[in-house]
């Protein structure tokens, strides 16, 4: 008897499927924002370490006058993005998100197969555009907003990497991005 | 590495540095406090406790029927799922993947799991590399230490020690403590090790059955760095580790990092249902003796979701440190995984408790922790290490349950505070006596009192 | 309402004085107050170490000396909790059920049954008082709130306290245990002593000359830290500060 069957052996007691649904209805009050929604966004990206930029204006050169010495930029948005063979040497990726969480300053990006993921983890400053009408309370709503498995990955990400694993100091820019601004449009 | 004595020994070693015990107690009493403000921002808190209770309930119920969901779904999207029943067998499979691979350069990202199953060294004798990338885990790695907390590898540690650590394996600045400095120095000299990886291996937060998905949640990103840039991702999970899909991470998600450090999230919540184009992920779906606590009363103890909130709240584990658990989990679910893997090496851990129930109170899957410690004490007094223990308590409950025996008892006792000379009462057999007064019985008990009383009320 | 007291062991012998002012609280609140003589230990050492044949045995002595009354009242919220919750963990725990629902810690009782605007005590305590929030006061018996909790802040031990004429009411920084846990103390005697001691200190930091509770065990606990080390900070039973009687004073 191989490993799978032994294991789920002796998990035979609980080997049937549920009658009931687990999901819940969400019958009680969550925490909700209304009209301070995007503002709690900010605050929440921004003690995160992340910074906001409420603009319209999101054009590639626009975006990378944000960033202090700015080398090479991937913008993400274009429909074939150019994309250089070493991405460690990309200083800037510039991305677009269809969804935002209120709560914890959070936006969701898919890579989808259209860059390559290092694009997310490598360059050393991450822009993402989204649309303040994109924002959500909490992640209830945005779980029930994102397909997970129609990508092979799908990230939550809020803010820059960080760190506080030396004597609890916190410390922006760990293994990934060390600046992370966020530019937020009608 | 020192053997592991028992608790107690090891937490008198801990505690004699006073002043550490102190700062270490306080470091962590901070992350609790952060977590109290953290629950506090959101009123239905209790409310999200009680649902991430119901849905590892329910899951634990079905386990057998969603992991085989989860297989289905995975092996769908294109993810390898195999199945070990122990650590040695998850380690064999791991090694024999990357022997395939031809793996030489491996980087890990947190996994308790991996460290239960002595993953490293078992790799590392084999010739392949492994480089912890948690900075916290990266820390200890280097200094040939191992983690004491499982949110917080490194709590441990003074920024001079991480100073020392880093300028003997790193060749960073003698005598920098500074935080920013020593994190960019280990960012460099890891962002080196992620580019020359053969391999990334993880662990997994939350398994996804109906998406067949892992979740991961880190605030460095190493694990996203690790995956991205290797073309092989293994990721090691227990089998209670499933829940019935995305819309549960709802719960979890909001609870998860607010409970662990107080943070609304982490800053990458990932979530991987298929290997990138050229790739190649497998998931190691372990047992290792959990499949064995299903139907027992530790089972509430497989709804745990790794937060370590058990351990900042505890003021044992705070005063004592995460080594002197002598294992992989430290803390109050450190004790209850650690006692049902090995009763007897562990049975100091379930003592090692006043049973305060703050744990209890803070865990986001409200899993009875102190409730189980209590139960466990019932093997656990009957291990060898307790027979004098057992004994003790044995003549406690005669002389309690004898009157005339608890009379003579309690008149000696009051002799000896009174009259026996200081050193004597004091000598190295009274451990009450070491730092403590002996309390004085007083001159009358309520009893005779209450003689008074009566006789007073009948006239 | 007829009354039965329990004393637990050690407050018989080494706190007469809180277990006389708690007999005396619940007299001047209109209580039939008896002492079942026949009373012995609840069993908590037993429970907590489990040692659970012993436990039964003092289980139902306790059952057969308390069952018939209407109440049962206790100067101790850690004998209180072992009562009412651990007693079901016990084989045929169910025959404890009744005892449960008719148990009560002094506080919990002035507080729930006597009602708060009905207290009346007399004497004056006007020493900066420290009130210690016993682990099982508040996280078995919800004494008080738990501070882990996102629920609204309340205490019943303080609702009952601060009707004491002139009570000033000082809580410490931190709602953290004081170490006792019963063989705890010696078990791990380093862990707690270190416990306890923070636990005065956290008191100290605030001032205060008093340091009380609903468990004499802490109390003792935290007592046995202070004479050793000389410091000057005293401890009394809250049942002593109702009753308006000094530490040790047993004159009826």
């Amino acid at each position: 008897m191989d490993s799978r069957e032994a294991i789920l052996r002796a998990l035979s007691s609980s080997d049937r499927a549920p009658m009931e649904s687990v999901e819940m209805e969400l019958d009680f009050e969550t925490l909700r924002f209304g009209e301070n929604r995007v503002a709690v966004f900010r605050q929440n990206l921004e003690s995160a370490g992340g910074e906001v930029i409420e603009t319209d204006d999101v054009t590639i050169e626009e975006i990378s006058s944000r960033f202090d010495g700015v080398g090479i930029v991937v913008d993400t948005r274009e429909e074939t993005p150019d994309i250089p063979e070493d991405i460690s040497g990309v200083s800037l990726a510039i991305f677009s998100s269809p969804l935002a969480v209120a709560e914890n300053g959070a936006v969701w990006i898919e890579p989808c197969g259209r860059y390559p993921d290092s694009l997310l983890t490598l360059p050393i400053a991450l822009a993402v555009v989204v649309s303040r009408k994109d924002i959500v309370d909490n992640m209830h709503e945005a779980y029930e907003r994102v397909e997970i498995g129609k990508c092979g990955w799908g990230l939550f990400l809020s803010g820059p990497s960080k760190t506080a694993d030396i004597e609890q100091s916190l410390v922006i820019g760990a293994h990934g991005a060390v600046e992370m601004k966020l530019f937020l449009t009608e | 590495m020192r053997a592991f004595t028992d608790h107690p020994t090891e937490a008198s070693r801990f505690v004699s540095d006073g002043e550490r015990a102190h700062w270490h107690d306080r470091a962590l009493w901070f992350v609790r406090a952060k977590r109290d403000r953290a629950s506090e921002t959101l009123p239905e808190w209790e409310r999200l406790r009680e649902e991430a209770h119901r849905i590892k309930s329910h899951t634990m119920k079905h386990l057998a029927w969603y992991l085989r969901l989860f297989e289905e779904r995975a092996t769908a999207n294109g993810i390898e799922v195999r199945w070990a029943s122990d650590a040695l067998e998850h380690n064999e499979i791991v090694a024999s993947i990357l022997r395939e691979e031809g793996v030489e350069r491996v980087v890990k990202s947190k996994s308790m799991l991996t460290e239960e199953c002595g993953l490293n060294p078992y790799l590392q004798e084999r010739g392949i590399e492994v480089v912890d990338t948690d900075l916290g885990e990266r820390i200890v790695q280097l200094a040939g230490d191992t983690p004491s907390h499982i949110v917080l590898p490194a709590i441990h540690l003074k920024k001079e020690d991480v100073s020392e650590i880093f300028a003997e394996h790193m060749g960073t600045e003698e005598g920098n403590s500074d935080p920013v400095y020593l994190t960019v120095s280990a960012r460099k000299s890891l962002r080196e090790k992620f580019l020359t990886a053969d391999a990334a291996i993880t662990g997994v937060n939350f398994a996804l059955a109906r998406e067949g998905a892992v979740t991961i949640c880190t605030n460095e990103g190493n694990a996203d760095l690790g995956v991205a840039v290797t073309k092989l991702h293994i990721a090691s999970m227990g089998i209670e580790k499933i829940i019935p899909s995305a819309q549960s991470l709802g719960v979890f998600t909001r609870l998860l990092a607010r409970s662990a450090t107080g943070q609304a999230v982490t800053t990458y919540t990932s979530h991987y249902s298929a290997p990138e184009e050229g790739a190649r992920m497998v998931v190691v779906i372990v047992d290792n003796g959990r499949s064995g606590l299903l139907a027992g009363e530790e089972s509430p103890i497989l709804s745990c979701i790794r937060c370590g909130s058990c351990m900042n709240t505890c003021p044992v584990y705070r005063r004592s440190g995460g080594h002197s658990y002598g294992s992989v989990v430290p803390g109050p679910i450190g004790t209850l995984l650690a006692y049902s893997r090995d009763g007897e090496r562990y049975s100091s851990l379930p003592f090692a408790c006043t049973l305060c129930a703050s744990c209890t109170m803070v865990c986001p899957a409200k899993v009875p922790l102190h409730d189980t410690i209590y139960r466990v004490r019932k093997s656990a007094i009957e291990t060898p290490t307790y027979t004098g223990k057992r004994k003790a308590l044995s003549l406690i409950y005669a002389l309690l349950r004898y009157r005339p025996l608890y009379l003579t008892a309690m008149t000696l006792y009051g002799w000896a505070v009174k009259y026996l000379p200081r050193n004597l009462l004091y000598s190295g057999y009274n451990v009450w006596g070491r730092d403590r007064d002996m309390p004085e019985p007083a001159r009358r008990s309520f009893s005779r009192i209450y003689d008074d009383i009566e006789r007073r009320e009948d006239g | 309402m007829r009354v039965a007291l329990f004393v637990p062991c050690y407050m018989n012998d080494f706190h007469p004085d809180a277990a006389l002012s708690a007999y005396e609280v619940l007299k001047r609140h209109g209580c039939d107050v008896v002492y079942p003589r026949n009373q012995k230990c609840c069993g908590q050492p037993f429970l907590n170490n489990g040692m659970h044949e012993e436990a039964s045995e003092m289980a139902d002595i306790f059952l057969s000396v308390f069952g018939d009354f209407d109440y049962i009242v206790s100067p101790s919220s850690s004998c209180i909790g072992a009562v009412k919750y651990r007693y079901a963990t016990l084989e045929g725990g169910e025959r404890f059920d009744s005892l449960s629902r008719k148990s009560y810690e002094l506080c919990e009782f002035l507080h729930d049954i006597v009602g708060v605007e009905n207290l009346d005590f007399q004497t004056p305590f006007t020493r900066k008082t420290g009130l210690h929030d016993s682990c099982h006061a508040v996280r078995e018996l919800y004494l008080s709130s738990p501070s882990e909790l996102n629920i609204p802040r309340y205490s019943k031990v303080e609702a009952v306290l601060s009707r004491v004429p002139g009570i000033e009411i000082v809580r410490p920084q931190r709602d953290e245990c004081c170490g006792f846990g019963g063989g705890f103390s010696v078990m791990e005697p380093d862990i707690s002593v270190m416990m306890g001691r923070d636990r005065i200190d956290d008191h100290s930091s605030k001032g205060v000359e008093v340091i009380t509770g609903v468990d004499a065990s802490c109390l003792m606990h935290m007592e046995a830290i202070a004479r050793r080390e000389k410091r000057n900070i005293s401890f009394l039973h809250i049942a002593n500060i109702l009753a308006g009687r000094e530490k040790g004073d047993i004159r009826l």
